[in-house]
């Protein structure tokens, strides 16, 4: 598969097969609120784009090896730096849009579709990817937020983009949240009856899924607790392929690792020769893991002699056939 | 005697006349994604309880303070994210030092912590000027309207499932949103069209 197949896969599968609003179900309390009009619902559209695509790329790029639960704050922090400063702005220069937004603009550094996104696809895969991914989500997003936002507009106030329609019925209901559900529930089923034609190998089903819904949720604490909990889901990531070297190479470190722990005793004699024999026997273990990854580069070379000659067999095997 | 009647007001009137989850929106994705989880119920109801409480307490003292009170929504803001931060990374340094932390534990928590739900609450205090204990009751209220809005949503997915009579192109989350529509349409009768709007 070439590289713009793999990207054209990429966006076709968290825009339209996975799509977050229709089909996951996450960031849906900013498009329930607040898209109630075009211009509000444009507005949501270009904050989260943004947010996304930032958050997103520098999730890739620098908090790759940042401890989980660092990770989920700085999503938040990022949020905040993003969120606040457009904040202020709104405050300032267009107070009208401010006012419709009203709370929920703040929360919006809380999108439950940044964080995911993040800990799915960000961390696990390359800063290009990642961006790919931000954009393709995004867009998504933003369409289904400006079609909620269009719909409720026009149905629920009777105008559009401002601009009145005067429209015989007026149905105010679907400026509340119950709107922007039932909004969201038939685009949802128009995109997956789309999908079930155009692409009848995949399944938009997939991405919520109901197999626990009849588990009792009664137990003990500790035993909920316990139960796997996984809402990020299972990635799509390119993660590298660990070689047999690798495998001895971190075999080893973590047996060192483990000796060279120090000993917590009070007696010092005791220490010290604890230390000693921690010392010799962690050198042993890394002789011991040389070796081992010697063993291992051994074999892999007698496979390429075996292959180069079974490879050099077939060659003067077909160049003798010729001859004939 | 009076204490305890501002608690209970102000958790009834969080979880039932002003839902926040049906009413608001708020932690609306969280609620119909783990209703389809029922077993992360009450581990995750505990921590957004614990975390919705702290946050709105916390953030109701600071509002005392008269220099914090004078400054604008704006920074209000701020502070009520700063609050929410801190108050994650002690509780998440609190459970590194009582032991091994399993990966499950820190995703749950994380959720617990950043969403439009437990964020929502200081700022609703805020607007409503809201004293401790009320700011208390609507912290434990958002808890409890969480474990609602899961119970409701979960009960109504169960019986869609069964039901095969809703068309194919409706299955799953087409129809899981308008069962919450309807749910959300109810529960802004009990708090009526103008206060939500």
């Amino acid at each position: 598969m070439s590289d713009r197949e793999k990207i054209f896969r990429r966006i076709r599968n968290s825009a339209v097969i996975k799509n977050p609003l229709l089909f996951e179900a996450v960031g849906l309390c900013p498009v329930v609120a607040i898209a109630v009009s075009l211009r509000s619902a444009v507005y949501l559209a270009v904050i989260t784009a943004m947010q996304m695509i930032v958050c997103e790329v520098l999730a890739s790029g620098l908090l790759k090896n940042v401890r989980r639960y660092l990770r989920v704050a700085l999503y938040f922090v990022f949020g905040i730096a993003i969120i606040y400063p457009i904040m202020y702005l709104t405050n300032r220069f267009i107070p009208f849009v401010s006012v419709n937004l009203g709370i929920y603009l703040p929360l919006m550094a809380v999108n439950s579709l940044v964080a995911l996104h993040c800990e799915r696809i960000a961390v696990k895969n390359t800063v290009k990817n990642s961006f790919v991914d931000a954009v393709s989500a995004s867009l998504s997003y933003g369409a289904v937020t400006v079609v909620t936002g269009s719909f409720r507009e026009l149905l629920g106030n009777g105008t559009i983009c401002g601009f009145d329609i005067h429209l015989p019925v007026k149905v105010s209901a679907l400026l509340l949240p119950f709107g922007g559900l039932i909004i969201l529930g038939f685009a949802s089923a128009v995109l997956k009856s789309f999908i079930v034609r155009r692409y009848p190998e995949e399944s938009p089903d997939k991405s919520f899924d109901t197999s626990e819904i009849r588990r009792s949720l009664r137990g003990s604490f500790k035993d909920l607790m316990n139960d796997d909990f996984n809402p990020y889901g299972d990635s799509d990531a390119e993660v590298k392929q660990e070689s047999a070297f690798d495998l001895a190479r971190k075999n080893r470190d973590k047996k060192v690792k483990k000796l060279m722990k120090p000993v917590k005793k009070d007696n010092i004699k005791n220490r010290k020769q604890e230390a000693k024999i921690a010392e010799s026997t962690a050198e042993k273990a890394s002789r011991n893991a040389y070796v081992s990854e010697f063993t291992v580069i051994l074999e892999e070379l007698e496979e390429y002699k075996k292959t180069y000659e079974a490879q050099k067999n077939s060659e003067t095997q077909n160049d003798g056939g010729e001859e004939e | 005697m009076s204490i305890f009647l501002q608690l209970i007001s102000a958790s009834l009137y969080t979880m039932l006349f002003q839902n926040l989850i049906f009413s608001g929106g708020y932690g609306i994705s969280e609620a119909v994604r783990m209703s389809a989880k029922p077993r992360q119920l009450l581990p995750l109801a505990v921590f957004i309880t614990y975390f919705s409480t702290t946050v709105s307490a916390i953030c109701v003292l600071l509002d005392r303070i008269s220099v914090i009170h004078k400054t604008d929504e704006m920074l209000h803001a701020v502070i009520f994210s700063g609050v929410l931060s801190a108050v994650y990374m002690l509780t998440m340094s609190a459970v590194r030092l009582y032991g091994k932390v399993k990966p499950r534990t820190i995703r749950r928590i994380g959720i617990s912590a950043f969403n439009t739900l437990v964020l929502a609450v200081p700022f609703i205090n805020y607007r409503s000027a809201f004293t401790v204990v009320e700011a208390i009751g609507s912290g434990l209220g958002a808890g409890i309207a969480f474990v609602i809005a899961v119970l409701l949503i979960n009960s109504g997915l169960k019986k869609l499932d069964a039901n095969h009579s809703v068309p194919k192109c409706f299955k799953g989350t087409p129809a899981l949103f308008i069962y919450t529509a309807l749910l959300s349409l109810a529960f802004s009768g009990l708090s009526g069209l103008s206060s939500s709007l």
